[in-house]
């Protein structure tokens, strides 16, 4: 009998000790990564690679930059080694949490100079405080291609810093990202050299640093892909028209096909270039920007 | 001390190092001048370490309100016994003895205290949810309700949230509107509880880098940054003043001890003068009585009797004192802690 308990005894040690080692073949000792955009979540998974495990919460379909998150998934970031951050006041919900400051990582503060500053509405006052308004900056920095090569820098950089023993992995996996941005550069130089001088039009305003980065001017609007805009939208487009002729919208999605029908009968080229804030339904971050270059190449 | 120990710098205002020491680390709410957030800003670009922001200035029902981030509760080790961190603005965390006391856990509210009940346009309460409960350490975070710093700041009014005022159907509330600029009036709602659905609308006026902290705690990455950080101090590279809260302490300590080692030595004074004067009235007493005392032995009572009347005269006076010495002492060991808080604290 007692030899009995003690067998049983033993085995149930046995099997905690391998649970135990379950849970570490299980990846504990990976780096937890966590991204607000999904261009940074491409970077962290890109240049950190089978070290990193990189995560990222938001559902498709839902544009990263006003995304509210829940509860479960504020903790899943304050559980995390390390928070990416886009700066520029790209998701404005980090400013109404808490997560700890030592974690988090901005990625374009070293051209934080060369952020695009908006006007977000009208100026109010109510109290002391006196007059003021919501000013912001554009912040869908990577779409000059310049800054992503800089965010992705960045990225490198914060991750060598927590792990400095992979710092050579990190390292040669960030040099053929580079490579790759760098040739997604070049590409979208030479094809903005086709709009020189000419104006685009913009169906939101997210193309500042493409703008600004390539040398085009695009007037944006505040369409949305999935929504048909109402008659003062289409009276100032009808007037801008006349005023800057364009022959190419740009839009980050596939619009309603009767919107597409109107501009294209206004003389207007409808052209997807998508931003990819969130992750594509299909490909990745390069494909989707090799796609939109191809796609404003073929346009002109 | 352990507490002073734990801590490695701390950096605040200039003025007085025991005040700000005894603020940041026993969230005791002393009249220190406030800094300004952008410092922690210029701590972390030295590369020396973490800066961890303290605001420490309101209260909830009695209990310090402590502002500061997620960084705090690792520095500290504090662990969550229920519940969870704070996640969002208007959410706290409340040590041990603030559950146990005021009977609160995750789920519940807690309201912050006005500054003062007659400044009816001063700083409105706060009605903070409960998300955590910390585990008992036995320091002072126990006694403490945490909350992000932002939290705090909208405490003090400088961030709040109410209706959009640029959309909002209710013309009642708009003081003057023209193209480039909406003004409202005093009677614009502003919301007292923070939850998801009025979260968006709160916001900060202005550059909240300029916002105030108390201190901030500095947790170096090694002694050599530690040094390098309080030389910048030194050379008046750096505004403000940075102390090592352990020698703070000590300097405190050693003040007391020395102050007991003071009146260890006066009440050893007074007390050989009071056996003196003892001595002389007793002395007095016994020759003012010459008279009493030759009838007693004159009627018969041997010499003897005469010292054991005298001596138990004497020893029912020494009872008597003991006496009125004990209930004395247990009056003053009553009010002693709060004495010591209040006016030597």
């Amino acid at each position: 009998m007692k030899k009995t308990i003690l067998l049983l005894v033993l085995l149930l040690f046995a099997c905690g000790e391998q649970k135990d080692q379950v849970q570490v073949k299980g990846g504990v000792d990976k780096l937890k990564v966590i991204s607000v955009n999904y261009p940074l979540h491409y970077f962290a998974q890109r240049i950190g690679g089978d070290v990193v495990d990189a995560q990222y919460p938001v559902a498709e379909k839902v544009d990263p930059a006003y995304w509210e998150p829940s509860t479960k998934e504020i903790v899943l970031y304050q559980e995390a080694d390390l928070i990416l951050l886009n700066g520029a006041g790209y998701a404005k919900w980090v400013e109404k949490v808490s997560l700890p400051p030592s974690k988090l990582y901005n990625t374009s503060l070293p051209f934080k100079d060369n952020y695009v500053e908006i006007n977000e509405g009208l100026t109010h006052s109510h109290g002391p405080g006196g007059e003021h308004e919501h000013k912001g900056y554009a912040f869908i920095t990577w779409l000059n291609f310049d800054n992503a090569i800089i965010q992705a820098e960045e990225v490198y950089k914060a991750l060598s810093n927590l792990l400095p023993e992979s710092q050579q992995t990190f390292k040669s996996n960030y040099e053929s990202l580079k490579n790759e941005l760098a040739e997604l550069n070049q590409k979208m130089n030479t094809a903005a050299t086709k709009f020189e001088g000419t104006t685009l039009f913009g169906s939101h305003p997210v193309y500042q640093y493409l703008s600004g980065g390539y040398n085009i001017n695009i007037i944006s609007f505040h369409w949305e892909p999935d929504a048909m805009p109402d008659n003062f939208e289409w009276d100032r487009f009808k007037s801008l028209t006349k005023v800057n002729p364009s022959t190419i919208m740009l839009w980050e999605d596939e619009p309603l096909p009767e919107v597409k029908q109107k501009i294209i009968d206004s003389g207007i080229k409808v052209v997807v270039f998508n931003p990819c804030g969130n992750k594509p339904a299909s490909g990745d971050f390069l494909s989707v920007m090799n796609q939109n270059i191809q796609s404003l190449k073929a346009s002109k | 001390m352990s507490r002073a120990d734990s801590t490695p710098l701390i950096v605040g205002a200039k003025g007085s190092s025991t005040d700000l020491v005894i603020n940041s680390l026993y969230f005791r709410h002393e009249k220190i001048e406030n800094i300004l957030m952008n410092f922690t800003g210029t701590l972390k670009l030295t590369g020396f370490g973490n800066p961890i922001p303290l605001l420490s200035s309101f209260k909830a029902r009695g209990y310090s309100i402590v502002g500061t981030n997620l960084d705090y509760f690792d520095f500290r080790n504090l662990k969550i016994a229920e519940g969870r961190k704070f996640g969002f603005v208007g959410e706290c965390v409340i040590g041990s003895r603030v559950a146990e006391s005021l009977n609160l856990v995750p789920g519940d509210s807690l309201i912050s205290s006005p500054e003062n009940f007659f400044d009816f346009a001063g700083v409105y309460p706060l009605k903070m949810t409960v998300v955590g409960v910390l585990k008992e350490t036995n320091t002072p975070d126990d006694q403490a309700v945490f909350t992000d710093i932002k939290t705090n700041w909208i405490i003090m009014g400088l961030g709040h949230g109410h209706e959009d005022i640029t959309q909002t159907l209710d013309q009642s509330v708009i003081l003057n509107r023209d193209s480039s600029n909406v003004t409202a009036n005093a009677k614009l709602f502003m919301y007292n509880v923070i939850n998801p659905k009025n979260l968006d609308s709160f916001h900060f006026h202005g550059d909240i880098s300029n916002y105030p902290i108390s201190s901030i705690i500095f947790v170096p990455k090694d002694t050599k940054s530690s040094t390098l950080l309080r030389g910048r101090f030194e050379s008046k590279e750096m505004i403000n003043q940075i102390v090592v809260p352990s020698k703070v302490v000590e300097t405190l300590l050693q003040s007391i001890f020395r102050i007991k080692e003071i009146f260890n030595t006066v009440f050893i004074l007074v007390g050989f003068a009071t056996l003196l004067i003892l001595g002389l009235i007793v002395t007095l007493s016994i020759r003012l009585r010459k008279d009493e005392i030759f009838t007693m032995f004159t009627i018969g009572s041997s010499r003897a009797k005469i010292f054991e009347i005298i001596g138990f005269e004497l020893l029912i006076l020494v009872v008597c004192s003991l006496i009125t010495s004990f209930i004395l002492y247990q009056f003053t060991d009553y009010f002693v802690d709060d004495f010591i808080n209040y006016f030597i604290l």
